[in-house]
């Protein structure tokens, strides 16, 4: 068995296309792995330095962590070295009532309008912004409270709105009142998550072109007629060839993680796994998880996610005669998520959509995403997370899917 | 042991490609011969397992061979006809892989890969890769693919195209010399590829068993049929047109044809002992 895989394994590797892919998908993941999102070169003093500076701030949000670095703002915004000249200023108040501001408004105006440029655009000035902005942590956790147990009353029926609700308000009533969130420097820990976004691209693409060919081959060269009359041609062959193509995803996939982990951690550090997740922007996760335990579960959901991906892939490839057509069809059906923005549509159609791509198999392989909201299903009477449902659905899915694979190629019939 | 095709019929839509065809196989080496499309290759590929007849069925040792699965495939070699193979595999992984799934251990496995590549003449460009091989290579990697778990029951369809004579009278040879004890069919349009191998012969024609014998009582058929007669080189093309011509040779200032006709084709015919080639050409006259 063990000499099939290793055989499979090489039919799919030795062919040059595939060996070409990895060093390319390899480096271009090394590549972004060292750009920052303005897209230059990431400067280790840049990082030193924010690291440096964030790390002053580190800590648990609390009430005494809080008035500290409101009065730190203060006193930087009071600062008189830190502000623009008399008339400088009367410039941007005359400018501010061209635009169409009220006197009262220009006159009320605190001294952020007035800061000189260097330390608007300074690092120390922005950390604190951002400290001052992780301050209303609690606050936002209790708005989303409200705010989605308001929604889900409003919009769903009877039981289940309030039982939609009442969860939704429990579980952000739980970051807003008991939950203690904690600051500090995770610059390593977002660049991760970013990373994440590639995965389609790096880790998809790559499945898509080595294992489509794992059945659709056989057929195209003619081999299937000397696969199926061997020994082993209708059992031990088809588990070989399952096998060798989760041994090649899974060892591709652990292969990008560990790159990613190993350079970030070289580059950006780990500090910061303790800090909290949510930006009440993009990310509005229910869960009191932090940074670390959210790497944990969006690691174990993309897992689950290149597993889904590579039994559509099987699926695929077994039901095609053609090894183009299998690439082509693969890279429609599970890249398109991704690739092309499905239109808003309103509706019971709206809403299917939506429901539909989260269970797109390359929307698991990112994951990131699954965590950054609330999402739940009543079923039975109770309420069921998104996140637990995915990931078994697309488990009991690729099952089936392997199932039908194995099944399919062991009755194929050599026709031509 | 006994192979038994019993009323083997494949269907597609409105096409029989094999009609009810029965026969009995012992140990010894069977030539079937047929015109393309006579359906050889649909034949073989049921008594292979991989494709499923529309009625009948394939019988070893009064057992259903799709009810002995793996147990009957233990015993199979088969070269299709196109065999296909992996350009970027070298013919050492390609008989290493076959020899795995056809279940040997690895040193019994290489023992035996070797052993056959050397037969076939390919041990010294073992590590070559296969897409650089000419057709004759890769037809005779096939027939030791075919030959790794020493099977009892060996099928081969059209194992010599591609060879040369001199390729072709080996194969002959490794043939003969591993048939003790098996049931060997080979399918071919070179009757001398069976001519003097094969313990019988059987004439496939439209799907269907036409006519079978052993390989010295064949052509007892059309024992009357065959006509040797010199003629004039002006009467040739008129003698092409109208008879089945096997053989045509210069003699001097005449034409010497064989010819296979249930006619006496001219009052200076003589009757000749019938070959092969001459029965294959009386059965297959129309696809000529």
């Amino acid at each position: 068995m063990i000499t099939i895989i290793q055989y499979e394994l090489k039919k799919m590797l030795i062919q040059p296309l595939s060996l070409m892919l990895i060093l390319i998908l390899l480096a271009v993941n090394g590549i972004v792995l060292l750009f920052n999102s303005e897209g230059s070169i990431v400067s280790r003093q840049d990082i030193e330095m924010q690291r440096a500076e964030q790390s002053q701030y580190a800590g648990a949000i609390n009430e005494n962590w809080t008035t500290s670095i409101t009065e730190k703002l203060k006193s930087l915004k009071e600062n008189p070295d830190n502000l623009i000249s008399k008339d400088e200023k009367i410039k941007v108040q005359q400018g501010y009532l061209q635009r169409g501001y009220t006197q009262e408004y220009v006159d009320k105006m605190d001294n952020t309008n007035f800061l000189k440029p260097e330390i608007l655009n300074s690092l120390s000035y922005n950390i604190l912004l951002d400290a001052k902005y992780s301050s209303e942590f609690y606050d936002y956790a209790q708005q989303f409270s409200d705010m989605q147990g308001e929604l889900y009353r409003r919009e769903g029926d009877g039981k289940k709105g309030e039982a939609l609700a009442s969860k939704a308000e429990a579980m952000y009533g739980y970051l807003a009142q008991d939950y203690i969130a904690h600051y500090g420097y995770n610059l390593g820990w977002l660049k991760l998550s970013f990373m994440q976004s590639l995965m389609p691209f790096i880790v998809g693409l790559f499945l898509i072109v080595t294992i489509s060919t794992i059945f659709s081959k056989e057929y195209s060269q003619k081999t299937d007629s000397l696969l199926l009359s061997t020994k082993y041609g209708k059992s031990r062959l088809i588990y070989a060839k399952l096998g060798a193509s989760f041994i090649l995803a899974i060892g591709f996939w652990i292969t990008i993680q560990g790159m990613n982990l190993l350079v970030t951690a070289g580059l950006f550090g780990l500090q910061g796994a303790e800090t909290y997740v949510q930006d009440w922007l993009f990310n509005n996760s229910p869960f009191a998880i932090p940074q670390l335990t959210n790497y944990i579960a969006v690691r174990i959901v993309s897992l689950i996610g290149v597993i889904f991906l590579t039994s559509i892939i099987i699926l695929i490839s077994v039901k095609s005669k053609s090894s183009f057509l299998t690439t082509v069809i693969s890279t429609i059906l599970l890249l398109f998520p991704v690739v092309i923005s499905i239109p808003n549509v309103g509706g019971i159609v709206g809403r299917f959509i939506s429901e539909a791509m989260l269970f797109m198999p390359v929307r698991l392989l990112i994951a990131t995403d699954y965590f950054t909201f609330f999402r739940g299903y009543y079923i039975v009477g109770k309420v069921v997370l998104m996140q637990w449902v995915v990931p078994m659905v697309a488990i009991l899915l690729s099952i089936l899917v392997v199932s039908i694979a194995f099944k399919t190629f062991k009755r194929h019939q050599v026709e031509n | 042991m006994e192979l038994k095709i019993n009323k083997l019929t494949k269907q597609y839509g409105n096409k029989i490609a094999v009609d009810r065809f029965s026969v009995t196989f012992t140990e010894g080496i069977n030539g079937l011969l047929g015109a393309n499309g006579s359906g050889k290759t649909t034949l073989m590929r049921m008594m292979c397992d991989i494709l499923r007849p529309t009625s009948g069925e394939v019988l070893l040792d009064g057992v259903n061979i799709t009810t002995l699965d793996e147990a009957y495939r233990e015993l199979l070699g088969y070269l299709p006809q196109n065999f296909g193979y992996y350009p970027d595999f070298s013919a050492w992984d390609f008989m290493l892989y076959f020899s795995s799934l056809k279940g040997l251990p690895r040193l019994t496995a290489e023992n035996r890969c070797k052993e056959l590549l050397n037969m076939v003449g390919l041990y010294e460009v073992r590590k070559k890769k296969i897409k650089t091989y000419s057709g004759g290579m890769r037809q005779r990697l096939g027939i030791a693919q075919a030959l790794i778990n020493d099977p009892k029951i060996l099928i081969l369809d059209e194992p010599t195209v591609g060879l040369d004579p001199k390729e072709r009278a080996k194969f002959r040879n490794i043939i003969s010399e591993n048939s003790t004890g098996k049931i060997v069919l080979l399918s071919t349009h070179i009757v001398s590829d069976v001519e003097y191998i094969a313990d019988r012969i059987m004439i496939m024609k439209e799907g269907q068993l036409s006519q079978q014998a052993t390989t010295d009582r064949i052509c007892d058929s059309i024992k009357d049929f065959v006509w040797s007669l010199q003629v004039a080189p002006n009467d040739v093309d008129s003698y092409n047109s109208n008879f089945i011509v096997s053989n045509l040779k210069h003699s001097g200032e005449q034409v010497e044809l064989r010819i296979v006709s249930e006619e006496r084709p001219s009052e200076k015919a003589v009757n000749v002992s019938p070959n092969l080639e001459d029965l294959y050409l009386y059965h297959f006259k129309g696809e000529v």
